[in-house]
């Protein structure tokens, strides 16, 4: 780019040149213009020029400012500026180098990091949820271990009470009058058993029935003897009716409780009293099961914490993996699509060969060159297995397809263009070929000079190729098409 | 003041017809234009030059939503008023 400074002179001479006018009348028009934007633009009126832009005057304001030397604040007088804003037209046409660029969101390349990222951000949360699930797991179990307990506690006297006080009720049903007769000795028992309530019912337990049983026709006998206390209460001491009515009401609840329990009692006779050990047996293992459920839970924990930290490595691997991996296939694949495309070119060739010695033996050349070219689909079917076996699944044969997979040989060229610096192939496409995207023949034929086609050293001459117009067709989305997979492999994209 | 009133203006300044007034003007935007692309400067005394300016790559932050982009460099038609212009502007403010 050479920073050539055109004068007005200048102008005058070119405008003279090529409207046929004379120098002196273009020299007064292009004064009479600026001198008419002036005014205007003193007038404070902006002026429009077509396909130029527009001139306006602004008003900077008057801004404080230091000398850097001496540190002086000082103040920068207001003034006004003529400012112009070029036409879209314009704007566009000088920014052409650069019109194929656009802006990149960065955190599209951010990605990785926010790969990296992720585990430490996003995975707390639903370990957060799992530490606050676990705890309140934690809570809950204790709390269901605490209600069990007791439950066991009550259950286990009771259920040992339905095994034991059946018969007993039994044999307090029988020997009611035997214990009518044994109540003097009961009395000292009852002092014992009041004493070693406690340790009775454990005994009860685990000890054996007879004794069991004994204890509590013992105790049910302390009941009676309680009934019969209060009955010589409420003889001796008609004085205090509110105790006695309590214990009545005592007795009742008793009486009550009792009741309920009777029926299940009688249901669970026979399975309580075959199955007491087994019984035993299954508390033991709720006693050890109880506390083994949590610390299950706390390992299902760590595993899921494990799992999910594991699969988001895996993740991460693959991620990366298919990433490195894509690329690679790109590059693969246009390896293949070159080494196809030299491939099918000598086939091509080789085909015409055979096409044209067998048209000079036959000497019918005339009509089958017309058809071979006219129908380029015909060598490469006849000759060409692989490519049968490529075009016939897609039914129809695509002759587009078909001119775009021929090798393209870039024998005749349209003309040359030197690389300048911010010199495009999309702008040599778009002037030669109507459309940028065409620029990727543009490369194909330059291969040799050119290493990147985002990299092209100034200096080096690009040849324009002649291109089989069917596939430089801008308004066939399917040319388009083609021509951007050809882009994104030739830029590196995937 | 438009295209057209220029126009105008400049026919009855210039004497001549309003076509060949609106064709002189075309050539002069498009002469600009094409020096312009060939990366000239064009100066025109006492009133200003254009010049084609490169606007550096550069990074921009959205300021709400934090996403950066990568603004590509371009290519700017700058106008910068000579130093007669900007005085008669002052004369006439002041």
């Amino acid at each position: 780019m050479s920073k050539d400074k055109i004068s007005s002179q200048e102008m005058v001479e070119q405008i003279a040149a090529k409207l046929s006018v004379s120098k002196r009348v273009a020299e007064e028009f292009l004064k009479s213009l600026f001198a008419e934007i002036e005014e205007s633009l003193i007038k404070g009126e902006p002026v429009k020029i077509k396909n130029l832009g527009t001139f306006k005057m602004l008003w900077n304001e008057p801004r404080k400012s230091v000398n850097v030397q001496t540190g002086e604040v000082f103040t920068i007088d207001g003034y006004n500026k003529v400012t112009f804003t070029p036409d879209a037209d314009l704007k566009e046409a000088v920014n052409e180098p650069y019109s194929h660029l656009e802006s990149i969101e960065l955190d599209g390349q951010g990605i990785p990091s926010f790969e990296i990222e992720k585990p430490n951000i996003s995975i707390p949360e639903p370990l957060r949820n799992l530490t606050e699930q676990a705890s309140e797991i934690r809570n809950l179990l204790s709390e269901i271990n605490a209600l069990s307990t007791p439950q066991e506690s009550i259950e286990t006297p009771s259920v040992d009470e339905k095994k034991l006080d059946i018969p007993d009720y039994d044999i307090i049903l029988i020997d009611e009058e035997e214990v009518e007769e044994e109540e003097e000795e009961l009395e000292e028992l009852v002092l014992k058993n009041a004493t070693d309530e406690k340790t009775d019912l454990e005994v009860e337990k685990t000890d054996i029935a007879e004794p069991e049983i004994v204890e509590i026709i013992e105790s049910q006998e302390t009941e009676i003897e309680e009934e019969e206390k209060v009955e010589e209460k409420d003889e001796a001491e008609i004085n205090i009716p509110l105790p006695d009515i309590k214990e009545e009401e005592k007795e009742e609840k008793k009486e009550v409780i009792e009741t309920p329990i009777e029926p299940i009692r009688y249901e669970n006779v026979r399975p309580t009293i075959s199955a007491e050990p087994v019984e035993a047996e299954v508390k033991h293992v709720k006693a050890h099961s109880f506390p083994v459920p949590p610390k299950k839970k706390r390992k299902g924990l760590r595993f899921l914490i494990w799992f999910v930290i594991i699969l988001l490595v895996i993740g991460g691997g693959i991620y990366a993996t298919y990433f490195t991996s894509s690329c690679i296939r790109c590059w693969v694949q246009y390896d293949l699509l070159s080494e196809a495309n030299l491939q099918k070119m000598d086939e091509n060739i080789a085909a015409f060969k055979g096409l044209f010695i067998s048209n000079k033996t036959e000497q019918d050349s005339s009509t089958i060159i017309k058809d071979s070219t006219n129908k380029i689909a015909l060598p490469e079917t006849t000759n060409e297995p692989d490519t049968i076996a490529e075009t016939q699944p897609g039914a129809p044969v695509d002759s587009f397809l078909i001119v775009f997979n021929k090798r393209r040989n870039y024998n005749e060229f349209l003309g040359e263009e030197a690389v300048t610096e911010g010199t495009r192939l999309t702008n040599i496409a778009q002037h030669y070929y109507g459309k940028k995207e065409f620029w990727v023949y543009i490369y194909e034929a330059n291969r040799d000079n050119i290493v990147h086609p985002d990299r092209i050293t100034p200096g080096t001459v690009v040849k324009i190729p002649k291109v089989d117009p069917r596939i430089i067709d801008k308004k066939n989305p399917r040319c388009l098409e083609k021509v951007r997979e050809l882009h994104d492999i030739y830029v590196g994209k995937n | 003041m438009n295209h057209k009133e220029l126009i105008v203006k400049l026919a009855e300044r210039n004497n001549l017809s309003k076509p060949e007034i609106e064709n002189l003007i075309d050539m002069t935007t498009m002469i600009i234009k094409e020096q312009l692309l060939d990366g000239k400067i064009i100066g025109i005394q006492s009133f200003g030059s254009f010049e084609v300016r490169k606007k550096e790559e550069r990074l921009s932050v959205h300021p709400a939503t934090q996403i950066r982009t990568l603004v590509p460099p371009k290519l700017v038609v700058n106008f910068k008023q000579s130093t007669i212009l900007k005085e008669k502007l002052n004369e006439i403010k002041l």
